[in-house]
């Protein structure tokens, strides 16, 4: 008995161990890219008017393959200015994380653009909003990074 | 006591079976991707060359009257405005470039547009060409005329400029740099139509409203709009009136056209798209009207 103790208890614990990793952290929180974008524009966070850009455009205006885009909503400004929401549902985690970084490049790219064309849109490229969520990657640039902050918290 | 313990054990091994079908699922990392706005490989496609020179006739062929090879209508007159043609389909575009500022940025995001490469650029004027490395390109940042030359060829080059440049005193300087440019873009891409688009007005009242600099007015506006025409004769490249198709009655881009004053709706983006898609030139009558303007 001693000895069918000492074997299971290791598993079990592994167990434990592997499900609460499982249940809890931000790997399986994701957002959904419709209703994101949606609580997002119903928000005080823009003052800019954006419109919507299809996935294919939007795929090639952030260096992501698009075959890996399974879902999106993404608004760019009608100003050329920095306001900016994507929301991307990806094939799996590594296609998330890729996105993500395509994001934080689409950022890095944008303050460059800016800082000479529209420098008071800077600040809000500085305060921009990157995540990857499980299988999803996301880019919100706000003029109240922290209006769209608690958006996002709520939906979680 | 040994019985729960015996329970534990089973649902525990279940379990550890379970798991590795659980991780399964974990998909394999996806390859790299490069963010990157490069350019196609290139659109090689052979040249068509205008048949401008008659065929040889058999010996034996009766009818002594010549046949022009083109007729007059097929030969494009670099002074005026391309006409409207049949509507091309998207895939015209496949081997066309566009160069612009930040409202070509957003032809290439809002319009619809497939298949065209892009060397925009916020903020980009007619200075910048040799100067900015805006395009990036394997790896690489490169300036639109070094883009040119190590880049693709293409077929069809679009080219709008001339907001960002409004600030500039007079038109001398503009009209003077513009020439050199298009003088380098035909030198790096000989097969190319290069369509010239002119300036489309701004709307006043929403530029005030938006507090756009002062000089982004259609004074200045109108002051470049006849530098164009200019340019497309020198140059011998064809003239694009999107100035005419984009702005209203009154010669200014609506207000419902615009949020700012100068940028576009994504309808007007879409309308943009469907002038040049309608207003297009043959490689041979293009090529034609070359010839018989050297």
């Amino acid at each position: 008995m001693k000895k069918l103790l000492t074997r299971l208890v290791p598993g079990m614990l592994a167990l434990c161990l592997c499900l609460s990793a499982c249940g809890g952290g931000g790997s399986a929180k994701s957002y959904d890219p419709a209703a994101t974008a949606k609580a997002l524009l119903e928000s005080d966070a823009f003052t800019d008017t954006l419109d919507t850009l299809d996935k294919d455009t939007a795929a090639a205006m952030y260096g992501i393959d698009a075959a890996t885009i399974t879902d999106c909503a993404v608004y760019a400004s009608l100003s050329m200015g920095a306001e900016e929401i994507a929301v991307l549902t990806l094939t799996d985690e590594a296609a998330a994380k890729t996105a993500k970084e395509a994001l934080d490049k689409r950022v890095s790219d944008q303050i460059t653009a800016l800082e000479s064309y529209m420098p008071g849109e800077v600040d809000k490229l500085n305060h921009a909003i990157v995540e990857q969520a499980g299988n999803t990657a996301l880019l919100v640039v706000a003029a109240d990074a922290d209006a769209a902050r608690s958006v996002l918290d709520g939906l979680n | 006591m040994t019985l729960p313990l015996l329970i534990a054990a089973a649902v525990v091994c279940v379990c550890l079976l379970l798991i590795p079908s659980a991780g399964k699922n974990t998909p394999p990392a996806a390859a790299g991707v490069t963010p990157s706005v490069q350019p196609k490989t290139s659109p090689s496609s052979p040249v068509t060359e205008p048949s401008a020179a008659p065929s040889e006739s058999p010996a034996a062929e009766p009818t002594p009257t010549p046949t022009p090879a083109a007729s007059p209508a097929a030969v494009f007159d670099f002074t005026q405005p391309v006409p409207e043609s049949e509507p091309v389909e998207m895939d015209y575009f496949s081997d066309a470039l566009f160069i612009g500022d930040s409202r070509t940025d957003g032809l290439q995001i809002y319009s619809g547009i497939k298949g065209a490469d892009f060397y925009c650029y916020k903020g980009l004027n007619i200075f910048d060409m040799s100067k900015r490395q805006v395009v990036e390109m394997n790896g690489g940042k490169y300036t639109v005329v070094e883009a040119l030359k190590k880049g693709p060829q293409y077929k069809k080059i679009y080219i709008s400029l001339g907001v960002n440049e409004l600030g500039y005193p007079g038109t001398d300087s503009f009209h003077k740099a513009f020439k050199s440019f298009l003088e380098e873009v035909k030198a790096a891409q000989p097969d190319a139509i290069i369509y010239l688009q002119n300036l489309v007005p701004v709307n006043p009242e929403i530029c005030a409203k938006k507090k756009q600099p002062s000089y982004v007015n259609n004074d200045r506006v109108a002051d470049f709009n006849a530098v164009f025409p200019q340019l497309a004769e020198e140059c011998q490249v064809a003239l694009v009136d999107v100035k005419t198709a984009l702005s209203d009655e009154n010669g200014i881009l609506p207000a419902e056209a615009t949020v700012d004053g100068v940028h576009y709706t994504k309808e007007w983006y879409k309308k943009w798209l469907e002038y040049l898609m309608c207003h297009t030139v043959t490689p041979e009558a293009y090529q034609a009207a070359q010839a018989a303007g050297q």
